[in-house]
C-alpha cells in the first residue's frame, strides 16, 4: 500500500512544479528563413524542411525561402533535405518569431547564438527504415522498449509475461538484432529469451527500425535489422527547457514519472547539456480473472549528456544508468518436466489466489546497466568529417531462484543463484565525405573488447571476446535514383574459460568473414519511392550456443551448446515501395532471408533424468532455413478529420534441414485503427478519439513434436484512446487516456513463455500526461 | 578562460563517470579463473534411501547420484544401476529414512537436515500422492504398500523424510516409486499440487 502513495506523491509533486515555470501557452510563433548553398551562396529552391515533431513539411520557393507558422513555444527538430546535399538535422528552440538562414551542404547552420552543430551521420539509406517519434512515441510512454517497437509493422516481441519483452524483427531476435542505444551497440546478456534490452525508453525521442541485413555500417551481426534508440540532439539555442512525462496504469497500478531538462549556456558559446531520469513502479499484473503472483517491477534510470561545439569540431560526453528489478511470475518457475505437465493440465496456475502487492519476492531478476560514451567529431574540410567514438558498458545481471538455499547460513546471505558481469569497450572511427560529384560515402573501423564472468551457478562460461572490423560504403545520388554499395570485413577472437568436471578448459576460437550490401532507391516521383536492398551478413556462434550446459532456470530446461558450431550466414533481400499521395501512405515491404547454418535450439527426443527429475533437453544445432514475409501499411485521411490506418504482417519460415516449419516464429497479424481528430480554438488545441482492433492468428506452422503444449488460439484485442493538447493558464499539457484489451479477453500468445502457465494481461487503462517546460529563456 | 573552465568541467565529469563503473568490479573474479564448480553455493547431488527392516534389523541403502547436478554428466544409480530396485519383504515393517546430500563438499553436507528445519515449506511425496489421515499416510497401489509419515513440521503436517513402510499383501513385481521433494513456501497444505519440485528420483519397488 505504501508504495502506492509514493507514486501519487510523485505525481502531485511534478504537477506542483509546473506552477513555478513561466511558459507560453498559445502558439503564435513562426520560424522562417532561407536555405543557401554554402559553397556558392546560391539560394536553394525545392529544399524539404521537415518538422520532426509532426512531419509538417515546407518546400523552399525559388528564393530558397521557407516559413512555418502557428508554432508553439518549445524545442523542434527539423530535417533539411536537398537533392545533392546531406540531410541535416537542426534543433531550434522557438521562443519568439525566429528567422535564420540554413547553409548547405556543409551541415552548418549559421545562427546568431551558435557556431556549428554536431550531427548524427546520415542514416537514410537504401534500406527500409520505419520510425516512431513525437505523437506515436508519446502514445507508448510507460511501456517497455519492446512493446513500444511493436507499433512498427514487421516488429513483434518475444515475451516473458507483460514486463519482459524482447523485440523481434521479421521473426529474428537476440543476437541477430543490433540495438544502438544513442549510437552505441547495446551489449548485455542478449542470449536469454527472458533478458530484455536494458534501455530506458524515455531516453528516446525517436525509435527507428532498419529492416533487413544491415551489417556494413553497424557490425556483421546485424542480420535481421537494427534498432536505433535516439535522443534529440543537444539544444543549440540559449534556453533551458524540459519535459515531464507522467504515466499511470490501472493494471499493476503502475506509475511512471520521467523528466528531462536541457539547456545551453549563453555565456559559454557552444556548451550544452541534458539531464534525464525515470522512475517506474508496478505491482501485481492481473489477467481477466486472476492475479499473476509476483509480477511487480521497479525501475530507476538516469542519464546525462554534455556537449561542446566549436566551428570545426565538437565533443560530447554521455552517461546513462539503467536499474531494474523484475518479479518473475512464481507460477511459471517450475522444477522439472512433471511440474510442467501439471501446469499445462491445470486451468489456472496454482498461485492464482494471489492478491495485489508491490512487493517483489523470489524468483526475480535484478539488472543494472551502465553506459559511458564520449564522441568527437572534426570537419577535416567542408566535405570531409571524421567521427571518433569510445564507449564503456558494464552490465550486471542477477537472477534469484524461487528457492532460497536450504542452508540457513547461505539463505541469510541471500545471494543470487545466477550472477553475470559483462563489460564491453567499443571504439568506432568513421570518416564520411559529403557530395563529391554525386558520390557520398563513409569508411571506418570498429573494435570491441568484451569480458564476461559468472559468480553463481555455471551456465554461460567466462569469456574474452575481441572483435574488430573495417568497412567502406559509397552512395551515388541523383534526383530520381540512388545507388549504394558497401563491404565490411570482421574478425573475432573468442577465448572461453569453464570447467568440464574439475578440469578448467580454455578453448580459443577465431572467426572472420566478409559482409556486403548493394541497394538502390528509385524515385520516379517525389511521392513514390522504391527501395531495394540485397545483402549478406554473418555471425559467429555465441558462447552460450557453444558451451552452455546446464539448467536454464528462467526457462526450466537443460540447454546444451555445441562446441563445433560454425559461422551462421544469411543472404537477405528487402524491397519496399512507398507511395505517399496527398494525406495517404501506402507502404509495402517484401523480404526474404536465406540462412545457412542457422543456430537454433532443437528439442531432444528424450528428456534427461537428473536428481531434480526429468528435464526437457534443448540442443543447439544448425540448419539451413528461410524466413520470408510481407509487411504492409495503408493510411489515409477522410474529410480532413478521420484517419484510417491498417497494417498487416505475414511471415513464413521453413527449416530445410528437418523439412518442417521453423520453431518460434510469429504468426500473421492484422490491425485496423480509426482516429477522429479536430482542432478547437481556445483552451483545447487539438483533440482526438481513436479505436483500434488487432487480430493475431493462431501459429499452426510449427514443427511436429517440438513443444510442450500446442500453440494457443487466435485472439483479437480491442483498444480505444482519447486525448488532446490543452492549455491550463500559461501551461500547456498533452493528456491521453488509453484502454487496452478493452473487452478483457482471456488469451495467450504463442511467443509469450508464460503461455504455458497463465493467461496474458487483462484490461488496462493508461493515463498519460506530458508537460513541456520552459524554465529559462534568454529573452 | 571560460573555454578552459568548460573543458575542465567536461573532463572532470567524464572521469568520475568512468571511475564509478569500476567500483562495482571489486569482487569480480578473474575472467581466466572462473569459480570452480564445487564452489557453487548449494547443490544436492545425492539421494540415499535407507530402508531398515524392524524385524531383521538389517539396514539397506539405495543411492542415486548426480555429482555435477542437472546437466553435465548423466545421473546414475549406485552399484552399476542395481540400486534402482528397492527390495522389501511383505508383512515386514520398514523404517525408511531419506537423506539428501551434497557430496561435492568436504565433509559431505547433509541437506536433508535443513529440509527438516524448514519443514513448513517442504514435503516429500511418493508417486505424486497427496497423503490423507492423521498421521499422514498413503497407499501405493502398484506395490500395494502403505507409507506412514513419521516426522511432523511446526504446523503438524508431515514432512516425509522419515516414514514407515508396510506391504501387507503378497509379493508384487517391480513397480515405479517416485520420491519427490517439493518446495511449497506458504502454500503447503499436505496436498501434492502446490509448489515446485526440488528433487525427484524414480526407483522401482519390489515386494518379495
Amino acid at each position: 500500500m505504501k508504495q502506492r502513495y509514493h507514486v501519487l506523491i510523485l505525481v502531485v509533486f511534478f504537477l506542483f512544479l509546473r506552477l513555478n515555470f513561466s511558459a507560453q501557452g498559445t502558439c503564435p510563433f513562426s520560424f522562417s528563413g532561407r536555405v543557401i548553398d554554402l559553397d556558392d551562396g546560391k539560394e536553394l529552391e525545392g529544399t524539404f524542411i521537415i518538422m520532426q515533431e509532426n512531419n509538417q513539411t515546407q518546400i523552399t520557393n525559388e528564393h530558397g525561402s521557407f516559413h512555418f507558422s502557428n508554432l508553439c513555444a518549445g524545442n523542434y527538430q527539423f530535417i533539411v533535405r536537398h537533392v545533392g546535399c546531406r540531410d541535416t538535422v537542426i534543433s531550434v528552440s522557438i521562443l519568439k518569431d525566429t528567422r535564420f538562414n540554413i547553409k548547405l551542404p556543409h551541415s552548418a547552420v549559421e545562427l546568431n547564438q551558435i557556431d556549428i552543430m554536431d550531427k548524427q551521420p546520415d542514416i537514410i539509406k537504401t534500406q527500409t527504415v520505419n520510425e516512431l517519434k513525437s505523437k506515436e512515441l508519446d502514445g507508448t510512454r510507460g511501456q517497455t522498449l519492446g512493446e513500444a517497437l511493436k507499433l512498427i509493422s514487421g516488429v513483434t516481441t518475444l515475451n516473458t509475461g507483460s514486463t519482459i519483452s524482447k523485440p523481434m524483427i521479421h521473426g529474428m531476435q537476440g543476437y541477430r538484432i543490433l540495438i544502438l542505444n544513442n549510437g552505441i551497440r547495446q551489449e548485455g546478456q542478449q542470449w536469454g529469451n527472458e533478458h530484455a534490452p536494458e534501455i530506458d525508453p524515455f531516453i528516446a525521442q525517436k525509435l527507428s527500425v532498419i529492416k533487413g541485413a544491415n551489417s556494413v555500417r553497424y557490425g556483421s551481426d546485424a542480420m535481421a535489422g537494427v534498432i536505433l534508440v535516439e535522443p534529440n540532439d543537444l539544444p543549440d539555442t540559449a534556453a533551458v527547457t524540459g519535459e515531464i512525462n507522467l504515466v499511470g496504469m490501472s493494471n499493476g497500478q503502475t506509475g511512471v514519472a520521467s523528466g528531462i531538462l536541457q539547456g545551453n549556456f549563453d555565456k559559454i558559446k557552444g556548451f550544452n547539456w541534458r539531464v534525464q531520469g525515470t522512475y517506474k513502479k508496478g505491482g501485481t499484473i492481473k489477467t481477466p480473472t486472476y492475479y499473476l503472483k509476483n509480477t511487480g517491477v521497479e525501475e530507476m534510470n538516469f542519464s546525462y549528456a554534455l556537449g561542446y561545439h566549436r566551428k570545426n569540431w565538437g565533443i560530447e560526453g554521455y552517461y546513462s544508468q539503467f536499474n531494474s528489478t523484475i518479479g518473475i511470475f512464481s507460477g511459471a518457475h517450475i522444477g522439472n518436466l512433471t511440474d510442467l505437465k501439471n501446469a499445462f493440465s491445470a486451468n489456472k496456475p496454482q498461485d492464482s489466489l494471489a492478491t495485489f502487492t508491490y512487493e517483489i519476492d523470489r524468483p526475480y531478476q535484478n539488472i543494472s546497466h551502465e553506459l559511458a560514451k564520449t564522441k568527437f567529431h572534426l570537419h577535416l574540410s567542408p566535405r570531409w568529417i571524421a567521427n571518433v567514438q569510445y564507449a564503456y558498458q558494464y552490465n550486471i545481471r542477477k537472477e534469484y531462484d524461487k528457492h532460497k538455499p536450504l542452508s540457513n547460513s547461505l539463505a541469510a546471505i541471500d545471494k543470487p543463484e545466477l550472477d553475470y558481469r559483462i563489460s564491453s569497450q567499443t571504439v568506432d572511427i568513421v570518416i564520411e565525405h559529403l557530395n563529391i560529384k554525386s558520390f557520398r560515402g563513409q569508411f571506418g573501423g570498429s573494435y570491441m573488447n568484451q569480458k564476461n564472468v559468472y559468480l553463481g551457478r555455471f551456465f554461460v562460461p567466462n569469456f574474452i571476446n575481441n572483435t574488430w572490423g573495417v568497412f567502406a560504403s559509397e552512395r551515388y545520388v541523383k534526383q530520381h535514383l540512388e545507388l549504394e554499395a558497401g563491404i565490411r570485413y570482421d574478425q573475432k577472437n573468442l577465448r572461453s574459460f569453464y570447467y568440464i568436471g574439475n578440469n578448467l578448459v580454455k578453448p580459443e576460437l577465431d572467426f572472420s568473414n566478409i559482409s556486403w550490401n548493394i541497394g538502390s532507391i528509385i524515385k520516379p516521383k517525389n511521392n513514390l519511392n522504391f527501395f531495394i536492398n540485397v545483402g549478406s551478413a554473418w555471425r559467429a556462434p555465441a558462447p552460450n550456443e557453444l558451451y552452455s550446459n546446464g539448467v536454464h532456470h528462467g526457462v526450466g530446461s537443460i540447454e546444451r551448446g555445441d562446441a563445433n558450431l560454425k559461422t551462421e550466414q544469411v543472404y537477405n533481400i528487402t524491397a519496399t515501395s512507398l507511395y505517399q499521395p496527398k494525406k495517404s501512405i501506402f507502404e509495402l515491404t517484401l523480404y526474404h532471408n536465406e540462412f545457412s547454418n542457422f543456430i537454433y535450439m532443437n528439442p531432444a527426443a528424450q528428456p534427461e533424468l537428473t536428481i531434480k527429475g526429468a528435464y526437457p533437453v534443448f540442443n543447439y544445432e544448425q540448419a539451413n532455413v528461410r524466413i520470408s514475409g510481407i509487411d504492409a501499411k495503408l493510411q489515409t485521411q477522410l474529410f480532413n478529420h478521420i484517419e484510417i490506418t491498417s497494417k498487416a504482417m505475414i511471415l513464413r519460415a521453413w527449416n530445410y534441414s528437418i523439412k518442417d516449419y521453423l520453431i518460434y516464429m510469429p504468426s500473421d497479424r492484422y490491425s485496423l485503427d480509426i482516429k477522429g481528430f479536430t482542432t478547437l480554438s481556445g483552451k483545447v488545441d487539438e483533440i482526438y478519439i481513436q479505436a483500434g482492433y488487432q487480430f493475431i492468428t493462431k501459429q499452426w506452422r510449427i514443427p511436429s513434436n517440438s513443444d510442450f503444449a500446442p500453440p494457443p488460439n487466435a485472439y483479437g484485442l480491442l483498444s480505444a484512446e482519447i486525448g488532446g493538447a490543452f492549455a491550463f493558464g500559461k501551461q500547456k499539457l498533452q493528456i491521453s487516456l488509453t484502454a487496452s484489451n478493452l473487452l478483457n479477453e482471456a488469451y495467450r500468445d504463442y511467443l509469450d513463455r508464460f503461455r504455458y502457465f497463465a493467461n496474458s494481461q487483462g484490461k488496462n487503462f493508461t493515463l498519460r500526461i506530458k508537460v513541456p517546460l520552459i524554465i529559462y529563456n534568454k529573452k | 578562460m571560460k573555454t578552459i573552465i568548460t573543458f575542465v568541467a567536461l573532463i572532470a565529469t567524464l572521469t568520475t563517470t568512468f571511475t564509478s563503473c569500476k567500483k562495482d568490479k571489486k569482487n569480480e573474479p578473474d575472467v581466466e579463473q572462473p569459480a570452480p564448480p564445487t564452489n557453487e553455493s548449494e547443490l544436492i547431488t545425492t539421494m540415499k534411501v535407507v530402508v531398515y527392516d524392524t524385524t531383521t534389523h538389517i539396514s539397506t541403502t539405495y543411492v542415486f547420484r548426480d555429482l555435477d547436478g542437472p546437466g553435465g554428466n548423466p545421473a546414475t544409480f549406485a552399484n552399476n544401476g542395481a540400486d534402482s530396485v528397492i527390495n522389501i519383504l511383505s508383512n515386514h515393517v520398514y523404517k525408511t529414512t531419506i537423506l539428501l546430500l551434497d557430496e561435492t563438499k568436504n565433509p559431505v553436507d547433509t541437506i536433508s537436515n535443513e529440509v527438516e528445519e524448514e519443514g513448513v515449506d517442504h514435503m516429500i511425496f511418493f508417486n505424486s500422492n497427496s497423503p490423507t489421515g492423521t498421521p499422514y499416510n498413503t497407499y501405493l497401489s502398484g506395490s500395494m504398500t502403505n507409507i506412514k509419515y513419521l516426522d511432523l513440521d511446526a504446523n503438524n503436517r508431515g514432512i516425509g523424510l522419515s516414514t514407515l513402510w508396510t506391504a501387507p499383501g503378497t509379493a508384487t513385481p517391480k513397480s515405479p516409486l517416485t520420491i519427490e521433494l517439493k518446495h511449497q513456501p506458504g502454500v503447503k497444505d499436505g496436498s501434492y499440487a502446490p509448489g515446485e519440485t526440488d528433487i525427484q528420483v524414480t526407483f522401482k519397488l519390489k515386494v518379495n
